[in-house]
């Protein structure tokens, strides 16, 4: 039987709200890494709101991101430096029942002694006329330390507390290069 | 009876030093579809980010085209090349000026790689440089009904840095 080289290493489903899912102790057997998520948060007002992503339990001033998102009526593009990366595509409570955004975060190199990047497409999609999106983003994390834990936590659009509603699903994945 | 693999790497290379090009040839037409992904630096000395862009089948012809959406942190913006011959756009590479460590990324899928028509790819190119720097996707058209066989990913005037690192995988369907 082949060796499979991208291989299932962990995941959470949500039967409650929580306020942040964390994958720690993550192995260094694997090139890149890819995280899946199928989430809804629970703010209400907006259409999408924050999800936000630390490596190492590291909050301080090392994240940057640049992105590119389309709400339906125009494409913009930004740039944050920050203490997480954020993603703000992530489908809130107010939007139709039923939906969840769906976000992949693609980390390459994540156990080399260089700065790690973080790749993203997200899409928040709920049948509403203005307010879901579609985003790309480019993340980086200026630390040349191996990625051994992974952190997602639903922020409001207005950095406050909130959390993913049950339901919400998250898998990570281990990728090799031979 | 067990499923073969279906994301099977074939080839992968970390440079050790500055090299123009990252050459992937005799790739096997065994498969659906084929990805690459390229954590990458130019070697310039400079700040900023390189134009990368690829061949396939060592073709020089005027045979290639691709439209782009770009975030450079303050626009959103669009671009199309059409009948190009020195490649198709696949990268906003960072320099290696911008610090040593700082790298890029881009996962680029090739559809249908081994049919009998004209191929797609798409590159999803991440290149945040805390400050400036891109995030690009880029749909591209080779116009010929060649089975791919190799793909040349050209590293910018620089060439790419060491530490750049890219690996091919081929992806089967059922």
């Amino acid at each position: 039987m082949p060796t499979p080289t991208y291989v299932a290493i962990a995941k959470t489903v949500l039967t409650g709200s929580q306020a942040s899912v964390t994958f720690s102790s993550i192995p260094s057997t694997y090139t890149d890494l890819v995280v899946l998520l199928s989430a809804r948060g629970s703010h209400t007002g907006t259409y999408t709101q924050f999800c936000v992503v630390e490596f190492n339990a590291d909050n301080t001033s090392l994240y940057s991101r640049t992105f590119l998102e389309g709400d339906g009526s125009a494409a913009s593009s930004g740039r944050f430096s920050t203490t997480y990366i954020i993603n703000n595509a992530l489908t809130t409570d107010t939007a139709t029942s039923n939906t969840f955004s769906n976000m992949e975060f693609y980390v390459p190199n994540y156990t080399a002694a260089t700065n790690k990047v973080l790749s993203d497409s997200s899409a928040s999609e709920s049948n509403i006329a203005s307010g879901p999106k579609a985003e790309v983003m480019a993340g980086l994390y200026r630390n040349t330390t191996a990625i051994s834990s992974i952190k997602l936590t639903a922020l409001t659009p207005a950095l406050g507390a909130s959390n993913f509603l049950s339901g919400s699903r998250f898998d990570l994945y281990g990728i090799k290069n031979s | 009876m067990p499923a073969g693999a279906t994301y099977e790497p074939l080839a992968s290379t970390t440079l050790t030093g500055t090299q123009s090009t990252i050459d992937f040839t005799s790739i096997s037409g065994s498969y659906t579809d084929l990805v690459i992904s390229i954590y990458c630096q130019n070697a310039a000395a400079t700040t900023g980010t390189r134009t990368g862009l690829l061949k396939l089948n060592s073709d020089s012809g005027t045979n290639y085209s691709y439209t782009s959406l770009s975030g450079n942190g303050t626009a959103a913006s669009s671009a199309r090349a059409s009948s190009q011959s020195g490649g198709i756009y696949y990268a906003e590479l960072p320099r290696n000026g911008n610090g040593p460590n700082v790298f890029g990324f881009a996962r680029i899928s090739f559809f249908n790689y081994a049919g009998s028509t004209n191929k797609t790819i798409l590159s999803e190119n991440s290149a945040d440089l805390n400050g400036s720097g891109n995030v690009v996707r880029i749909v591209g058209l080779w116009r010929s009904t060649s089975a791919i066989t190799s793909i040349s990913l050209i590293g910018g005037s620089e060439g790419f840095a060491s530490g750049t690192r890219a690996t091919l995988y081929g992806i089967k369907a059922a």
